[in-house]
């Protein structure tokens, strides 16, 4: 069946970036490390701001250790994406990939979701063992634990789908990187990565509730640490609207940038 | 002329052409700065955020952390401005490049670590600065020790750089795990003191010194006592001893490299 | 008097093996298994000042070792050494302030900025009054014909011009000894023949030359002494002209007789190379048979229409050594292996 021989292809991309991926592992370890100095120094500041029992407007210290575990796990997952999206558009490499029978946006997309398999579980082993020797496991429920799951992967499209906008801005201007560089502010900022965005004051709370980078870190992390079904199903909601959104600006923005390589290819 | 006047007139020198090498990207550079600038204010917002929950931070308000950002804003523009290299050594001994320093009649360390200026880091010095004059609120002695302690939290963060990067001498090539170490000073010094206790504490005294980098510090400023002066500035000579100690171990075990390379 | 001098001088670097993956890594910490390198063994060399010397070997003999272990950069595993009556890695500074060194593969310039402005902060390193600083460059840049592109980025200069600004800015400071480091790779023939006619200019002016390159030209254009290491050991020493005495017993000789001949008679030392019609090429053991007796048994086959007597190119020479001494080092290694 043709479906199942596309789905087989893209598999195979996913697995070959999942094994690639594995290689880097001092890098890996590197950023492990800095993964525990941020949990060790956060477990501090909220032990210390909240205290053993105490909460902060509803959450406990060890939820929101656990909160920033999943945050930060997710962002730290690293992908190769921008770099390689950026490298065929400069070097015109794009143009011959085009040629190959291969979707050059789904392909990247099963690359990435390779890397992101990867990065993201080992982040999650690694940053919940901290997290599990600091602070103690925190109550799961199934309900959670699926919530999260199904949001963390709802997230990463979303994140596909702007990190790739952004590598793609290649084609039309000559820095990509500055783009890139905002990105993870508003993910800093607007997408909760230290604290819940409903702790923010109400304006900035009700603009990052809007807007997709939440979808990226506090949906799933939220989730985790105890979210209710109406809420999972609210996130779910913004965060495929965001999907479906994006990625038609996405293969807009593709079609445009193709047109562009016709131009110059002269 | 005088030892110290010829090595004056080479420091000088070596900065002067630093400034014309980085100039050959004027616009990256600029950029760059902006960019390092918003980084150093939207780091603010987490602060600021939590600060509207909660009145202190184990006794740090807002002001606190407006002198421990300067401290490690500041300190750190210090270091990048005058010696660039301080963290990038690990790649420069494992690389081989070595060889360029040892074959100049100058000190190898000092001469790596200033050959490189990082000109962005104007931004982090100028909100050092201002953010200083907030914390302190006034511009009298307490700034000046203000600046004191950007000096001593620039100077701690090379020292703990160099003996981090040293690792490379002994390892071969451990450039990530040297560099994150040496950014692990960094990522503690911009946190409140009060955080770390027990087990945390002795981490950041004495494994990790951002204790001396801001915690100490910022203390000390708020209510002055000569004893965390004089903590801080011991720190600092125990820390440049050890490093110089461990650099001039590892020279000895430097093995070369045979890489092309051109310079900066 | 000796610009450089050594004694048992000695190199032994420890390569650990690496074992591959994240586990390997982690042993690696804990377990040191490695294997014991030798670049260099007791080393004993005499160079007086204003001596040109060539220091040759295979690639891994230890020449960059040796150099490095000589401007101070390595420290030795053993042995002594004295350049300008400094011990190199002790006094390192103070030897730096004599020396000059050019490697061909690493630049002093730096990249982004001119070449005036690299020599400016050399000024500043080697300590220079500023009037002699000028002095000095205004000369250099004479000599090396530098003032077209003084003031232009490296980056934007052709490697030849690179390489002529190198040797420039490694003389600024009048050094006693210079060495280099293959100071011609990568250069085009034109670039190449300035290059050795700067150097020779230099030692001409009393400085002492340390070179090692695996160009034949250079060795053969600037150097009347040759010091051949292999297996981090010296196999030879010796001036060039008795270089090629010794080692030209062998004569390449072109013949074009005036006929075609089909059978050549077997001529004892006598080696036919090539042979096609009425062309031959030689290779004559001239301890076996003069050149006189060759011409002799030619001229019997048939009238000599033109006649060349040449030498084997240093090149085939080096490559002699070279092969004959590993034959011999493999005989030792076997005798060892026997015992």
């Amino acid at each position: 069946m043709k479906l199942e021989k596309k789905w087989r292809k893209y598999s195979a991309v996913a697995k070959t970036a999942a094994q690639s991926r594995l290689a880097y592992w001092q890098e890996m370890g590197a950023r492990t490390f800095f993964f525990a100095i941020v949990l060790f120094t956060f477990s501090g500041l909220w032990g210390r701001v909240i205290g053993t029992n105490g909460t902060l407007a509803g959450y406990s210290r060890q939820q929101l250790v656990w909160y920033l575990t999943l945050t930060e796990a997710i962002t730290l997952g690293a992908t190769s994406l921008i770099r390689e999206i950026e490298q065929d558009v400069k070097s015109g490499q794009i143009a011959y990939l085009l040629a190959k029978p291969l979707n050059y946006l789904l392909y990247q997309a099963a690359y990435y979701f390779g890397e992101m398999a990867v990065t993201t579980s080992l982040n999650l082993l690694a940053g919940g063992l901290v997290a599990w020797a600091l602070i103690g496991l925190p109550a799961i429920t199934l309900p959670c634990l699926i919530q999260a799951l199904v949001l963390i992967v709802l997230g990463a499209a979303v994140r596909f789908c702007l990190l790739a906008a952004i590598a793609l801005l290649s084609f039309f201007v000559e820095e990509s990187r500055p783009f890139y560089w905002i990105y993870s502010k508003l993910i800093f900022t607007l997408g909760g990565l230290f604290i819940p965005i409903d702790l923010y004051p109400e304006i900035f709370r009700r603009l990052a509730t809007l807007l997709p980078f939440q979808s990226i870190t506090y949906a799933p992390a939220r989730a985790f640490i105890g979210g209710d079904w109406q809420q999972f199903v609210s996130s779910t909601g913004t965060a495929l609207l965001w999907c479906i959104l994006l990625a038609g600006l996405l293969s807009f923005e593709f079609s445009r940038g193709v047109k562009q390589i016709n131009v110059n290819g002269g | 002329m005088s030892t110290v006047a010829k090595n004056v007139r080479w420091l000088l020198a070596q900065w002067s052409i630093n400034l014309s090498s980085a100039m050959a990207y004027r616009i990256s550079f600029l950029t760059q700065m902006v960019f390092m600038l918003v980084n150093d204010v939207l780091l603010l917002f987490f602060w600021w955020v939590l600060l509207q929950l909660v009145p202190d931070i184990g006794g740090w308000g807002m002001a606190d952390v407006w002198l421990m950002y300067g401290l490690a804003a500041g300190g750190f523009s210090v270091v990048a401005l005058l010696a660039g290299n301080y963290n990038r050594l690990a790649s420069i001994i494992s690389e081989g490049q070595l060889d360029y320093y040892l074959a100049l009649p100058k000190n190898v360390l000092l001469h790596v670590l200033v050959s490189r200026t990082d000109f962005a880091a104007v931004g982090d010095l100028l909100f050092g600065l201002v953010l200083g004059a907030l914390g302190c609120r006034a511009l009298g002695a307490n700034y000046l020790l203000f600046l004191l302690f950007m000096a001593t939290a620039g100077s701690m963060m090379c020292a703990f750089s160099i003996i981090t990067n040293s690792l490379a001498f002994f390892f071969g090539r451990s450039e990530a795990i040297s560099r994150q170490l040496a950014e692990a000073i960094m990522s503690f010094s911009m946190y409140p003191g009060t955080i770390y206790q027990g087990a945390a504490r002795f981490i950041v005294l004495f494994l990790v010194p951002a204790g001396f980098v801001t915690h100490i510090p910022v203390e000390t400023l708020r209510h002055f006592n000569s004893i965390g002066v004089w903590q801080v500035l011991a720190a600092n000579v125990v820390t440049w001893v050890i490093a110089l100690a461990i650099f001039r171990a590892g020279l000895k075990r430097y093995e070369s490299g045979n890489q092309i390379t051109l310079r900066g | 008097m000796l610009a450089i001098e050594t004694k048992n001088l000695g190199k032994e670097f420890w390569r650990q093996k690496k074992t591959a993956g994240v586990l390997g890594s982690v042993r690696n910490l804990y377990q040191r298994d490695g294997e014991r390198l030798v670049a260099v063994k007791g080393l004993d060399l005499e160079i007086a000042s204003g001596e040109s010397v060539a220091f040759i070997g295979p690639n891994g003999a230890g020449k960059s070792t040796t150099i490095k272990m000589l401007t101070g950069i390595l420290h030795p595993s053993y042995g002594e050494a004295q350049v300008l009556g400094f011990t190199p890695w002790q006094e390192r500074q103070r030897l730096a302030f004599h020396i000059g060194t050019v490697f061909g593969q690493k630049s002093q310039l730096w990249y982004h900025i001119p070449p005036a402005d690299s020599f400016f902060l050399l000024g500043r390193i080697y300590e220079m009054e500023q009037r002699d600083f000028v002095r000095r460059q205004n000369e250099l840049v004479e000599l090396f014909d530098l003032s077209e592109f003084f003031h232009v980025p490296v980056r934007k200069l052709s490697l030849g011009q690179r390489m002529r600004a190198e040797l420039a800015a490694a003389l600024l400071h009048q050094p006693q000894v210079l060495f280099l480091d293959e100071p011609t790779i990568g250069l085009d023939v034109v670039a190449r023949q300035n290059m050795r006619n700067l150097i020779r200019e230099i030692n001409a002016l009393g400085v002492t030359v340390f070179l090692t390159s695996h160009d034949t030209g250079d060795i053969e254009n600037l150097c009347k002494r040759v010091i051949m290491i292999d297996n981090g050991g010296i196999v030879i020493d010796q001036s060039m002209n008795s270089l090629k005495r010794d080692h030209l017993a062998a004569k390449i000789i072109r013949v074009r007789l005036e006929a075609a001949i089909d059978n050549l008679p077997c001529i004892t030392g006598a080696q036919v190379l090539k042979h096609k019609g009425a062309g031959l090429k030689i290779a004559l053991d001239t301890s076996k048979l003069s050149i006189d007796e060759l011409y002799m048994r030619l001229r019997e086959l048939a009238p000599i229409a033109d006649i060349t007597i040449g030498d084997p190119p240093l090149e085939d020479i080096i490559a002699n050594i070279y092969r004959h001494n590993q034959a011999l080092e493999q005989e030792r290694r076997e005798l060892a292996n026997e015992t």
